[in-house]
């Protein structure tokens, strides 16, 4: 008893996530939740600008994210709705994200789904880039990156790529065609989250 | 007249007086004990009419309605009337059946009282005087009769609770008949187990942690007695593991009495306890199961030789297999108690003392800092060198606002002493005395309150209530009433009481002096741990940053409900304790400074669910604005 006491008692007691049994936690091991919870608190004090998540209900591993379009592109000044699913190895598995706001993009298919090397599984002999260092703020800044410097090598909407790179005139008008603001979104009846 | 028929008019006379009594069952309750013999006729009356325990029930219920249970009724009354109830109840219909009944209108409105844990949590820990009164108490915020149960009861009274599953047992009885399906069939219900059973242990251990933290950081008690009993007592009857962080608390005020030991080892001679236990003491330490020597010993460990020791444990204990059990025999009555009397003087001029907490473990505590009087700073430091010297990884963060000093104030005409003052005064009455920075001011010795803040760091209600503090002891005063400043009363006649308007003689002018200082007393001293308000208060703009995203992302929400705001703080936040009228307020100062990001609804921002939101004014907020 003494010994275990010795150690609690110089443990750090840098975030508050200590309360593991909280009651309405329905999914997820301890692990993720905690993990979850810093990751939510370093989000909550320390903004990063355009960017913002939070858990969507209850289930703290499935979270609602907002992302503004990065300044001189055709993504200007536009809002994005995103969904995060954490899985329950997170952080050792990639987060699942989607966009719920459409997007006319070269890595993103008209479901919302990107294709971005570090959402895809990383380690030996996976070609993707996820690694656990990387967290949600990183995740959405790379998202937003992806917007303004389209992988046009590896595209998912092909007809995209191809305008990116010949008409950005063009290319923007499709944009904005395609977008809805998120009041746009929920008159429209689309959820702009989980 | 036959003896059937004077056996009816018997049982009439029985049940018409039982239903007399039952009329002012209410009152009977109330004055509890006294009125015994009442509820032994009640009892009497439901022998011979088992069918009227439903009216005796309804009647009692429907007088606490009327008389108890609405907002004059201060909480600590109706907790007392539970525990009378309980009491009472047991009285007429020991298995509890009736009890259960009754008790449940009042267990719902005591619930519902937001006061309610913090009254129970305190009354636990008040210290009761031999002859069942309160000693330094707030009647508002203790339970008397609570303390009262507290200290009479056995720590062991729930060690029989899983006696269903015991096969063995002789004494077994099914349940009543016309038990409820809520009847629980637990035999060892006293009244503090019906007290917490009230509400869910983990609100109860939070709020029991808070008021633990603030008793023993006020406790003068070096052994701690009356805390670890305490500690046992809701261990053995609320879930033990959940109380870690109580056993932490308790752990590290007693290894900061050993640290003050070891670091300045010649001034501990004054402890209560320094003399050597007595055998009937060690017996009563054994517990039941028995123990081993060490353990036991580490109890009395610095008050008696481990030889010695042994030998006083041989005479009242038996060893069996490595354990020893306390004998069962009578001892022989003690030799009459000698205190060793306390060395008169010290050999440090000044005795400093220093309580190690584990910040993790412990409420958030008062965190104000300021400048001490000179010499204490010095103090801390050596203690943190020899705290590390005794190899001490952890970091020591002194928190001035939680100190206590007794301090004797030499004056031209009389000394005064004060025990256990807050540190902030002594700093202020410091100041006031030594007033070498003071050179604008250097033909007065006469100070202002801001001067006396900027000087010494120190927040403003600190210095204000240390300023008031002396004003009242007469020590300090206001040359001038209204200019602000304030000196030092060297001589009582210097301080010319102001001419009153109609009356101006001296034990009037006493008894104003008297007013102001126990309003001062009961300001700052007793709150050592950081209230919710200003927690709430101090963390407002954090948690106000997870609303904002939580709408941003999350879209329009309620205040309440499972997936309104407030439930969702409380999910993502373990810190955030608070309920809806606290996010209330934290959404009105997000609206007020006109962030532009919180709207309430009015129909535009929130199309779904307009009867709702009328009926409170916050029910629905949406949030917009560029990020």
């Amino acid at each position: 008893m003494a010994n275990s006491f010795g150690t609690m008692a110089t443990a750090p007691s840098s975030h508050g996530a200590k309360n593991t049994s909280n009651p309405t936690r329905p999914t997820g091991n301890g692990n993720v939740v905690k993990r979850l919870q810093s990751e939510l608190m370093t989000l909550m004090t320390s903004p990063t600008p355009g960017l913002s998540a939070f858990p969507s209900n209850t289930d703290i591993t499935k979270w609602n994210a907002t992302v503004t379009g990065p300044t001189d592109t055709p993504y200007a000044d536009l809002t994005f709705k995103l969904t995060l699913a954490y899985p329950s190895n997170y952080p050792y598995a990639p987060p699942e994200v989607l966009f719920k706001t459409p997007v006319y993009h070269p890595n993103v298919d008209m479901s919302g789904r990107i294709c971005l090397d570090i959402l895809k599984p990383g380690g030996q002999g996976k070609e993707g880039a996820w690694s656990a260092v990387l967290n949600t703020s990183s995740v959405l800044l790379s998202i937003q990156s992806l917007l303004g410097e389209p992988n046009n090598a590896s595209p998912l909407n092909g007809e995209a790529a191809l305008l990116w790179d010949r008409d950005q005139a063009e290319y923007k008008k499709k944009v904005l065609a395609r977008h809805q603001e998120p009041a746009e979104m929920e008159e429209n009846g689309l959820s702009t989250g989980f | 007249m036959s003896e059937m028929d004077a056996a009816r008019f018997a049982s009439i006379a029985v049940a018409n007086l039982g239903r007399r009594r039952t009329a002012a069952i209410f009152d009977y309750v109330k004055s509890w004990p006294a009125s015994t013999s009442a509820f032994l006729d009640i009892q009497e009356y439901l022998a011979c009419m088992p069918h009227d325990k439903v009216l005796v029930c309804d009647s009692f219920i429907k007088q606490a309605k009327t008389r108890l249970l609405h907002a004059g009724a201060s909480t600590t009354e109706i907790l007392s009337i539970y525990a009378n109830v309980i009491h009472s109840f047991r009285l007429l219909d020991a298995r509890g059946v009736l009890l259960e009944k009754v008790a449940h209108p009042l267990r719902s409105y005591l619930r519902g009282r937001e006061d309610t844990v913090a009254i129970i949590a305190a009354s636990f820990l008040a210290d009761v005087g031999p002859d069942g009164t309160l000693i330094n108490a707030d009647a508002e915020k203790v339970c008397a009769d609570i303390s009262n149960e507290v200290s009479n009861s056995a720590l062991n009274a729930m060690d029989n609770e899983h006696k269903t599953l015991r096969y063995d047992d002789m004494d077994w009885t099914p349940d009543p008949i016309d038990a409820g399906p809520d009847y629980k069939a637990s035999k060892s219900e006293d009244v503090l187990a019906y007290v917490l059973g009230l509400f869910d242990p983990e609100d109860f251990i939070k709020e029991v942690t808070t008021v633990l933290a603030q008793h023993l950081l006020q406790a003068s008690d070096p052994e701690y007695v009356k805390e670890i009993r305490l500690v046992e007592l809701f261990k053995s009857r609320l879930d033990a593991t959940k109380l870690q962080a109580a056993e932490v608390m308790l752990k590290d005020v007693h290894d900061s009495v050993n640290l003050n030991k070891r670091i300045s080892p010649a001034r501990d001679t004054t402890r209560a306890h320094a003399e050597p236990p007595t055998p009937r003491e060690i017996q009563a330490g054994i517990p039941d199961e028995g123990t081993t020597l060490h353990s036991l010993y580490t109890r009395y460990e610095g008050r008696m030789k481990p030889a010695q020791f042994h030998a006083a444990l041989k005479l009242v204990a038996i060893k069996r297999q490595d354990l020893y059990f306390a004998k069962r025999t009578r001892l022989p009555p003690e030799p009459p108690h000698t205190p060793i009397p306390a060395p008169t003087a010290p050999k440090d001029p000044l005795d400093f003392r220093v309580q190690v907490l584990s910040s993790f473990f412990w409420p958030q505590m008062r965190a104000n800092d300021f400048a001490l009087p000179p010499s204490f700073q010095e103090r801390e430091e050596s203690f943190q060198h020899a705290f590390a010297r005794l190899g001490n990884q952890r970091k020591l963060h002194f928190r001035h606002a939680l100190a206590r000093v007794d301090l004797r104030l030499e004056l031209e005409d009389r000394t005064v002493e004060q025990k256990d003052v807050p540190v902030w005064r002594a700093s202020v009455i410091n100041a006031l005395a030594a007033p070498d920075w003071e050179t604008d001011h250097s033909e007065t010795s006469e100070t202002t309150a801001e001067q006396l803040m900027s000087h010494l760091q120190m927040d403003e209600e600190l210095v204000l209530d240390a300023l008031a503090f002396w004003t009242a002891e007469r020590v300090l005063y206001q040359p001038l009433p209204t200019s602000g400043l304030y000196a030092i009363l060297e001589r009582l006649d210097m301080d010319v009481p102001p001419p009153h308007p109609t009356l101006s003689t001296h034990p009037l002018s006493a008894q104003q002096q008297q007013t102001p200082r126990g309003a001062a007393d009961g300001l700052l001293s007793s709150a050592l741990v950081t209230s919710q308000t200003s927690l709430l208060h101090d963390n407002a703009a954090m948690f106000q940053a997870f609303i904002a995203n939580m709408l941003r992302n999350g879209g329009a929400k309620e205040v309440g409900g499972m997936m309104g705001i407030t439930g969702m703080l409380r999910m993502v936040l373990p810190a955030f304790t608070f309920g809806e009228a606290e996010t209330a307020w934290l959404l009105e100062g997000m609206e007020g400074r006109g962030e532009g990001t919180v709207y309430i609804a009015d129909g535009m921002h929130a199309p779904y669910d307009r009867d709702r939101w009328i009926l409170s004014p916050y029910a629905r907020c949406s949030i917009e604005g560029a990020l």
